[in-house]
């Protein structure tokens, strides 16, 4: 079942946005919520758990900013879709799961919905930034300081080159979703980019290991040992 | 016997007569500034006066009583100085003149009951001086050196009639009219930099409008909106890109004016309010009170006020403009009231604001107020702009 939630002020748009998005999501249970303003669309979100949300963002202002951060750093994905073609890039770096500039067409939606689907990490994806909630205060943390990423429940810890780790609000599929390739998923539990690995142990009877930079040993699944010792070579 | 030539004099009086020339010129050239023939006809005066100093004169005009001469030298020294005068009082734009032609006026009388023509002469320098202490203090460009001139001319006399200079007099004339020469390039240049500055200012709000209406995310949203306006009502779709090109049309006709009819104004106004309620789902009116129907503003102002006012103050319902005008002695006032909502993030500190500041300076320099905030029923931004005597159609 995949829950969605537009948020969009112009009655028309948020029509297209409905129709469309059902036409998209055809083969696929969904429930799909339309609201008018942030406001509600806060009070909405803060009652539901929901897999995704598209958000029409004025991000002209530094308002529009705050509010994607905020949203980046939730355990949905965010999908903008907006008239400021120009801020995509930056979008993308605070790790939107996709940024529709307007208007658009049936075919760019079903691209977003392919990415929303697919577990794999986008080529095009260029975050920079992961939005950390922590004490309900916003933190930005640059990627290049996360060393890797473990699940925690239905949440992901990030461990940092230095100091304590910390807890994002997204699953582990879903930030490997938004990761830039390069970051390996080597194991059910673990993401990790290939640059932060020094060796990789193979013990036998299927028990793989990766030494990182700092020495730090993360288990490797059998499944993901192949794939990563030949990228990783 | 032929005439007796002072090659020296000739020389003065030529280059008085070129200098008048250049004076001339520039009247024609630099929208007839009075300035320039008082210019002129100060040195015409004194190229008139080296003339009648010649002995020749009565020689070439036999007719001419040569007692009668001494008379014409004294109404070309009075002609002289007042055409001084006029030059400052016209130049630097002095306001109140008739109390400095009055004052002249006296010392004139005063000279011809007995006053010596040197004492004269020295009030004039004086009085002159006097009025230029007004654009100095005001900083105008020029003046300073118009002094300069003045006190040269005043050294270069006395010391001629002291004897340590030959030719003083008409040396010190020559160093005031060099002077003024140099003022008048002065304040020529410095109205040039001020005619393109406004220039640039007026092309900046020109282009600030035009990026206001066709900027790109104004239009990409009512483009997405017309997308499903295509799929789902046709007919609603054809009225919208007509309300989208009437705007785009007016905006592209009214951007370069300074002031426009109010009437073209509420055109815009109107089709942004028509695009606006189909992007919005949501009704908006506008209604005008004490209006003749014949009153100018400058463009946008009320386009860009209505749009902050949209933008900010409906969430999720409809809304009432009232735009009423309210003409005093000596103001006009426009007042702008909706009924939208005050409450919350109310930042509208923005480019719109000062898109309408900029607008009312240019049209209405230091004379014009703009306020804005919440009230008990919405919100209201006035504007109020003093009335300046002239034909004006506020």
């Amino acid at each position: 079942m995949i829950r969605g939630v537009i948020v969009e002020d112009e009655p028309l748009v948020a029509q297209r946005l409905e129709r469309m998005l059902g036409e998209a999501l055809v083969d696929h249970p969904f429930q799909l919520w339309s609201l008018r303003t942030l406001a509600e669309a806060r009070a909405f979100l803060d009652a539901h758990p929901v897999d995704v949300v598209f958000l029409d963002l004025n991000l002209h202002g530094e308002n529009g900013f705050d509010l994607l951060k905020e949203s980046v750093a939730q355990a949905y994905h965010t999908v903008v879709i907006s008239a400021y073609h120009d801020k995509a890039l930056q979008a993308f770096e605070y790790g939107v799961l996709d940024f529709i500039g307007k208007p658009f067409t049936h075919e760019r939606l079903q691209t977003a919905i392919y990415r929303l689907l697919d577990a794999k990490t986008t080529p095009t994806h260029q975050l920079k930034y992961l939005a950390v909630r922590t004490h309900g205060r916003l933190q930005i943390v640059p990627l290049q300081e996360v060393l890797y990423l473990q699940a925690h429940g239905a949440y992901s810890q990030l461990h940092m080159r230095e100091g304590t780790p910390l807890l994002h609000d997204k699953s582990l599929a879903k930030l490997q979703q938004i990761l830039p390739s390069g970051y390996e998923r080597i194991h059910k539990s673990y993401i990790v980019e290939l640059g932060r690995i020094r060796h990789l142990n193979n013990y036998g009877a299927g028990k793989y290991e990766a030494v990182l930079v700092n020495k730090e040993t993360l288990p490797v699944s059998r499944q993901a040992f192949k794939s990563l010792k030949l990228r990783w070579e | 016997m032929g005439p007796t030539y002072d090659y020296t004099i000739t020389a003065i009086a030529a280059a008085l007569f070129a200098s008048a020339l250049i004076a001339v010129i520039l009247y024609f050239s630099l929208h007839r500034r009075v300035a320039y023939l008082f210019f002129a006809l100060y040195c015409v005066s004194h190229a008139a006066k080296v003339l009648m100093k010649f002995p020749w004169l009565t020689e070439e005009f036999p007719g001419l009583n040569p007692s009668a001469v001494p008379v014409i030298i004294y109404g070309i020294v009075i002609l002289g100085m007042l055409s001084m005068l006029g030059f400052i009082l016209f130049e630097y734009e002095i306001k109140g003149q008739w109390r400095w032609w009055t004052a002249a006026a006296s010392l004139c009388l005063l000279s011809l009951v007995g006053f010596q023509e040197g004492w004269y002469i020295n009030a004039m320098f004086a009085l002159c001086a006097g009025v230029l202490i007004l654009p100095i203090r005001r900083g105008q460009r020029g003046a300073v050196l118009t002094l300069v001139g003045l006190g040269g001319l005043a050294l270069c006399t006395y010391l001629g009639y002291r004897d340590f200079l030959n030719f003083g007099y008409f040396l010190g004339i020559f160093f005031f009219i060099f002077c003024l020469l140099l003022a008048v390039s002065q304040q020529i240049h410095s109205q040039i930099s001020q005619k393109q500055e406004a220039e640039i200012r007026s092309t900046q709000l020109e282009n600030q409008l035009l990026k206001q209406t066709i900027q790109p995310h104004f239009l990409l949203n009512s483009l997405t909106n017309l997308q499903e306006l295509i799929y789902s009502d046709v007919e609603a779709a054809g009225h919208f890109v007509q309300s989208l090109a009437q705007e785009l049309e007016l905006f592209c006709r009214v951007s370069a004016q300074p002031t426009i009819p109010l009437a073209t104004e509420l055109a815009l106004v109107e089709a942004h309010m028509r695009i606006m309620e189909v992007r919005k789902g949501q009704a908006f009116s506008l209604e005008t009170l004490g209006f003749r129907g014949e009153e100018y503003i400058p463009p946008g102002i009320l386009h860009t006020l209505v749009e902050n006012g949209i933008k900010h103050g409906y969430k999720d319902r409809g809304g009432r403009f009232v735009l009423s005008r309210r003409s005093e002695e000596q103001q006009v006032i426009y007042r702008l009231r909706n009924d939208g909502e005050t409450n919350g993030s109310d930042v509208r500190v923005g480019t719109g604001l000062r898109y309408v500041e900029a607008r009312l300076e240019e049209s209405y320099p230091q004379r014009w107020a703009f306020d804005y905030g919440p009230t008990a029923t919405g919100w209201e931004n006035r504007i109020t702009i003093q009335k300046n005597g002239k034909e004006e159609r506020l």
